[in-house]
């Protein structure tokens, strides 16, 4: 079967890309306003390529990369581990799930600096601080999952001679998935996040330290082509989540989880 | 044919004087069930109609072992229901299928759950899929992909297929509309007149009942309980053209005014 045909709305979102960098570049030539304040995109462009090639930016990105999967990978572990936990333990509940939420409403960039005193400058303080922001929305939305399964469900296996644990496998679990899978969308941003403030904070690599040295030096085209980089791999790391997402979810029922930063 | 085995064989399933009551929030105590008494025999088909909130539902998750029971005695097969049992199987009002598998999968479930021969099972498995509703075909279709009357009659095949000695069934027809239902229920008596099984349904519906059942418990408001157990003595294969007979007429009016008279009030 041929696919759809081409219409002018697939040409909206190029179009706005063209029409907002075209229109930043006319004003800035315009109005003449300083590169030193906001640098034009063509110069943004050139110092993109100049740190591709010459720079240190795909070093230091993939420090920043590497502290962003391992923290993320500990902090899926952990939050669905201790989320099925709490869901379905009721004393490990009610031992831990308050101070749990009172913790998560403390601002977790406000204790960065002290995460980066206790674990050093190197990529293990970053890893730290992007489980402490990661694992909380991942938590939540596991719990939440765990506890919206349809009391039918449970009903059903548990007349079957169910056991507590395939209750939980057969049933709960698999109930909870496009819940966690909402969770891991917002966590492994989140993650990202963390690993570039614990960068900013202190540390001898990573594109959190390449943004915040380009600023002292007055580097204004470096530090916006250190955002754009930092946006696109949010972006695909938000696409890549996605992907994994409608495989292992296929059937469908995108939870809209919650963020809790 | 199927003339009264109860007698014969003794009884699947001795309730005896049960009672059933919760504790509400507000600390008080409300009687859902009281006094309840009665038998089903072997192959027996079985249908319980009462206004809603009568404690049905509450009846038949007791059976399957899903709630205590507060009081009297509950034998199957003359052993005390204490818990869920692998010779029992359930269908709910909605046919609670697991989008995630597929429909063999689902059908497989209780042999999963039970950890039972799969190779044994998986035969029986599409021959009640094939045979028994018309599945054939569908077996590695997922549920979203099913209608509601194809996905009630998998979950039937899931009740059926570890061969239980009664199916429980929580009014399964309850969310389809009035054509699938009619339809659905032609294709329970024929599920029930193949499979030989002893049913137990609860319904709302007393058309559905008649129809269906060789007797019809009527139960009152509550606190629930059996105001009469009456016996419909008409002819098998009931048609769909049957329900406009007279002496279908008279077993519906009957019931009908026996739910006015007990539950219409209040």
């Amino acid at each position: 079967m041929r696919a759809r045909r081409w219409s002018w709305i697939d040409l909206c979102t190029p179009a706005a890309f063209v029409i907002f960098v075209a229109s930043w570049e006319l004003i800035c030539d315009f109005w003449n306003v300083s590169a030193l304040l906001v640098p034009p995109p063509s110069q943004i462009a050139l110092a993109l390529w100049q740190e591709t090639v010459h720079g240190a930016l795909l070093y230091n990105l993939g420090v920043t990369l590497f502290e962003t999967a391992v923290g993320f990978a500990i902090a899926a572990a952990l939050g669905i581990g201790l989320g099925a936990i709490i869901a379905e333990v009721d004393w490990f509940k009610r031992a831990v799930y308050p101070y749990l939420i009172a913790f998560q409403t403390v601002p977790k960039i406000a204790i960065a600096p002290l995460l980066v005193l206790w674990f050093g400058f190197g990529m293990t303080s970053k890893i730290v601080i992007a489980v402490t922001i990661a694992v909380f929305p991942i938590l939540i939305n596991t719990i939440e999952g765990i506890w919206g399964t349809d009391r039918d469900r449970i009903d059903m296996v548990r007349a079957m001679r169910g056991s507590r644990w395939q209750v939980f496998w057969v049933v709960k679990f698999p109930t909870a998935l496009p819940f966690i899978f909402a969770g891991l969308n917002v966590g492994i941003v989140f993650s990202l996040l963390g690993a570039v403030v614990g960068e900013f904070i202190g540390a001898q690599a990573g594109i959190g330290n390449l943004l915040i040295v380009a600023n002292f030096r007055m580097d204004i085209a470096t530090v916006f082509a250190v955002l754009v980089t930092l946006g696109v791999t949010g972006y695909a790391l938000h696409l890549l989540m996605a992907l994994i997402q409608r495989k292992v979810v296929f059937w469908g029922s995108t939870a809209r989880g919650q963020d809790y930063v | 044919m199927r003339s009264s085995p109860a007698q014969a064989r003794g009884p699947i399933l001795d309730v005896r004087g049960l009672h059933k009551s919760y504790h509400t929030q507000a600390g008080d105590t409300v009687l859902a069930l009281t006094d309840t008494s009665f038998q089903i025999g072997d192959g027996e088909f079985v249908a319980v109609v009462g206004p809603s909130g009568c404690g049905k539902s509450t009846l038949l998750k007791i059976f399957a072992g899903l709630l205590p029971r507060s009081g009297g005695d509950l034998f199957l097969h003359g052993e005390p229901i204490t818990g869920p049992r692998s010779d029992v199987g359930v269908v709910f009002q909605d046919s609670v299928l697991l989008p995630w598998l597929t429909i063999v999968e689902n059908v497989m479930l209780p042999v999963r759950i039970q950890k039972l021969d799969v190779a044994h099972y998986k035969e029986r498995a599409s021959d009640l899929l094939g045979r028994i509703s018309g599945l054939s075909g569908f077996e590695e279709r997922y549920p979203n992909e099913l209608s509601g009357g194809m996905k009630q009659r998998a979950a039937i095949c899931r009740g059926l297929i570890h061969d239980p000695a009664i199916l429980l069934m929580d009014e399964p027809f309850g969310a389809l509309d009035a054509m699938t239902r009619e339809r659905m229920n032609a294709e329970l008596q024929r599920i029930w007149m193949e499979s030989k099984k002893t049913i137990f349904l609860i319904t709302h519906s007393i058309g559905e009942a008649v129809f269906l059942a060789d007797r019809v418990l009527v139960m009152s408001d509550r606190p629930g309980r059996i105001v009469e157990d009456l016996r419909i003595d008409l002819p098998r294969p009931r048609s769909l053209d049957d329900m406009g007979s007279d002496k279908f007429g008279v077993y519906a009016n009957h019931i009908r005014s026996l739910l006015n008279a007990k539950g219409g009030v209040d």
